[in-house]
């Protein structure tokens, strides 16, 4: 063997070590067996906008629902940590462990939860409180400037005052917002950012009124151009693409659905029987009615007097950016954003 | 030979260039993945109008798994008046009919459909053709017999079509009996680069996403208008998927609608449904390549996207060529060791170890799925991407002739187990 052969043989069996080197791992892997488990899959998952209220409400009264809370004790337990029980009357303005309301209650300006609030019975909170989670069965009234870290829920109507924030709320009632109220989710039946707007029940005579035109073409109208305007006053009966923004101009009415792979704006007093889908974002004018879905991989913009679904047609608002709202909108009954949402 | 040498160089040069461009791709998927923007999926939209929805179920002799996944279907959270389940009885000798009839019996909505006429051709397109000829539902979902649809998954799927481009909808596999053995792990550490990884960065990058036949929902009658399934090509799923883009459609994936399925516990079982994916595969290659270049509906992205995955299963024969190639080359003394082999073994081993997806990517996406342990076994991607080489060549081989034989071919299918037989 000459040299060259030698090096060539040694730079073989080098090369073979460093590879065979991976392969103790491997032994090892196969030897434990460990991480060999499938990855796990909620089999019972259904999509519940209420599911952690109900989920806590659930683990609460497992924990402490057999004993009896009256106000003054302090129970413990192992998993949930120390329950405070109060009534009315609050003592302190800053609670360290979770608290039990008893009893309808107003809590008093500046007061601090550090952990879940729970009440049975009718709760106002005044201005500038700080609570983790709140969770009541009756009606519950946030005053001005609070901040709510978590979430809040009730089974009947909330009220969250100016300049809030609640994070995430879910009611099965109505849910009031004010002006300059911040949040990532909500879910109401429906969720109103004005008391006085009276919002449409249904869809009578609307539908209707064009009963005798031809039926929705499921057939898409695909329009490859950047920028597609629905003239004023245009009654479309088909669903639309478009591959760039779309305006849709006021006193329009679409009976299909809407996709654009740039920006939607739809002009005042308009009406979709459909659901928007956007990649850029969505605004939607004054007075306009969308018995649809919003989703938007951008942000979301509703002017006043808009109302999205209907009781009988509940929908969401989906946002991955900015979701604005203005005063005296009405969505029936979701609204989600990664980002954050505010009344303006 | 003067000839033959100077061909297998530029046969070699080109085959590096196809790799490291396949290479360069998986990199900018997994980058995606990991630091890109993701793209938001449909599911989180609440809405209470939902379509009619009909679940396919092609069953042949599946009685072992028969009632598993009708018990799951039954169980699902979709509105019962809006769904209909159609098992299809493919031509079963065993006792799959008895089962679908006994659950037709306490179920209204389960309509089993028996093909068992021999005027009725076997297969899965030719079955999936006959359901939606009698389908009610507006929007068809799939399921191979061997799956485990969990209660919120058809919902899930559906949601999708909300958008009106969207003709297709892919959710993610799961191997559920990834634990049986160290073939069925290194399946499921494949399946999470190809799905967490791969499926999810091309729809962030608005790609070409694939259907893959299972777990996955269609619009009937966009299917329908574009003539359903060809009972000639295998690989149904990624037919129908150049066919929705060629149509102008689009193919939504649904990472979070995740549903186990049963792999195939033995290297032999493995090697079958390798051969008929390479198959099926590139019976749709010499189908739609041309097609899809030509396309009015794809931008030049989606076009290189859609040649570069149309041509996944001719890589492993393109592959192998390549090595001997090289292998001749050396041994005739035109290829100098460290310009050639090395680097097309440096370049190989990146692509290879992985196989459909590459080492890094399967490392990335299990990271994702907080599955690190298993990651161990990734250098056993080394050989098995020589099983898979010579597997997909073959069914390489097998299209090619049906390319000039017209013929429909045979389904062969896959082997179950029962799922108590398996934790004996």
């Amino acid at each position: 063997m000459n040299s060259i052969d030698i090096l060539l043989l040694e730079y073989t069996l080098g090369v073979i070590i460093l590879m065979l080197i991976p392969l103790v791992p491997v032994i090892y892997a196969v030897w434990d067996r460990k991480g060999y488990e499938p990855l796990p899959v909620n089999m019972k998952y259904t999509k519940d906008p209420r599911a952690i209220a109900k989920h806590f409400d659930q683990y609460f009264y497992n924990s402490f629902g057999d004993k009896v809370l009256k106000p003054g004790k302090i129970l413990n337990n192992k998993k949930l940590g120390k329950l405070e029980v109060v009534e009315e009357t609050f003592r302190r303005s800053s609670y360290k462990n979770m608290v039990y309301i008893v009893g309808k209650a107003k809590v008093p300006d500046r007061s601090r939860f550090e952990r879940e609030v729970i009440s049975r019975d009718e709760l106002e909170f005044g201005n500038r409180c700080y609570a983790r989670v709140i969770k009541t069965q009756k009606k519950l009234i946030l005053g001005e400037k609070n901040c709510i870290v978590r979430w809040i829920d009730s089974e009947s109507t909330i009220t969250v005052g100016r300049y809030s924030h609640i994070n995430i709320a879910s009611s099965m009632s109505t849910m009031h917002l004010e002006k300059g109220v911040s949040f990532r989710r909500l879910y109401g039946y429906p969720v109103l950012t004005s008391h006085a707007f009276s919002f449409r029940k249904n869809l009578e005579g609307i539908r209707e009124e064009h009963i005798d035109k031809p039926s929705i073409d499921e057939n898409l109208l695909y329009v490859p151009d950047k920028k597609y305007t629905l003239t004023k006053g245009t009654i479309l009966f088909r669903s639309l693409v478009t591959q760039g923004h779309l305006i849709i101009e006021q006193n329009t009415k679409v009976f299909g659905n809407i996709k654009s792979n740039g920006d939607v704006k739809v002009g005042d007093n308009s009406f979709i029987d459909g659901n928007i889908i956007a990649e850029g974002s969505i605004k939607i004018g004054k007075n306009c009615f969308v018995v649809g879905n919003l989703f938007s991989r951008a942000s979301i913009k509703i002017d006043s007097y808009t109302q999205i679904g209907t009781s009988e047609h509940p929908k969401s608002v989906i946002s991955k950016k900015m979701i604005t709202l203005a005063e005296h909108v009405a969505i029936f009954n979701y609204l989600l954003t990664d980002k954050a949402g505010e009344v303006k | 030979m003067e000839l033959v040498i100077p061909i297998l160089k530029i046969y070699l040069l080109i085959f590096i260039i196809i790799v490291t461009l396949y290479m360069i791709r998986h990199f900018i998927f997994t980058h995606n993945r990991l630091f890109g923007e993701q793209k938001l999926y449909y599911q989180d939209i609440l809405d209470k109008d939902v379509p009619m929805v009909t679940v396919v179920i092609p069953m042949k002799n599946e009685e072992l798994v028969a009632k598993q996944i009708l018990d799951r279907l039954v169980s699902s959270d979709y509105p019962r008046e809006k769904l209909e389940i159609i098992p299809i009885n493919d031509h079963s000798d065993d006792g799959t009919k008895e089962i679908l009839e006994s659950y037709a019996v306490k179920y209204d909505h389960i309509r089993p459909y028996h093909r068992l006429s021999e005027d009725e051709k076997p297969g899965k397109a030719n079955s999936l053709n006959d359901a939606m000829n009698i389908a009610k539902g507006e929007i068809i979902v799939v399921f191979d017999a061997d799956y485990q649809p969990p209660d919120g998954i058809i919902r899930e799927l559906v949601v999708g079509f909300k958008d009106p481009e969207v003709g297709a909808v892919m959710g993610r596999v799961l191997v559920e009996n990834c634990g049986a053995n160290m073939l069925t792990m290194m399946l499921e550490l494949e399946r999470s680069g190809g799905y967490q990884v791969d499926q999810q960065a091309r729809y962030n990058m608005d790609l070409i996403p694939q259907y893959g036949g299972t777990v996955g929902a269609y619009r009937k009658e966009a299917v329908l208008k574009m003539g359903g399934f060809d009972p000639n090509i295998l690989a149904e799923d990624t037919e129908l998927t150049y066919k929705m883009y060629l149509n102008g459609w689009h193919v939504a994936y649904a990472n979070r609608a995740e549903c186990y399925e049963e792999m195939p516990e033995e290297w032999v079982d493995r090697a079958k449904q390798i051969r008929r994916w390479a198959r099926g595969h590139n019976q749709v290659m010499f189908k739609y390549l041309v097609p899809l270049l030509t396309s009015r509906y794809l931008n030049f992205r989606k076009k290189l996207d859609g040649v570069l995955l149309i041509f996944v299963y001719t890589l492993p024969t393109l592959l192998f060529l390549g090595i001997l190639s090289s292998v001749v080359l050396f041994l005739s003394g035109n290829l100098e060791i460290f310009a050639g082999i090395v680097f097309l073994l440096f370049i190989v081993s990146l692509g290879a170890f992985g196989n459909f997806a590459p080492f890094f990517q399967i490392g990335v996406a299990n990271f994702i799925d907080g599955r690190t342990k298993a990651l161990r076994l990734i250098p056993l991607f080394a050989f098995n991407f020589v099983f898979y080489m010579l597997y997909v060549s073959l069914g390489f081989w097998d299209a090619i002739k049906d390319l000039f034989r017209k013929s429909e071919p045979e389904w062969d299918k896959t082997k179950r187990r029962q799922r108590e037989e398996r934790y004996e």
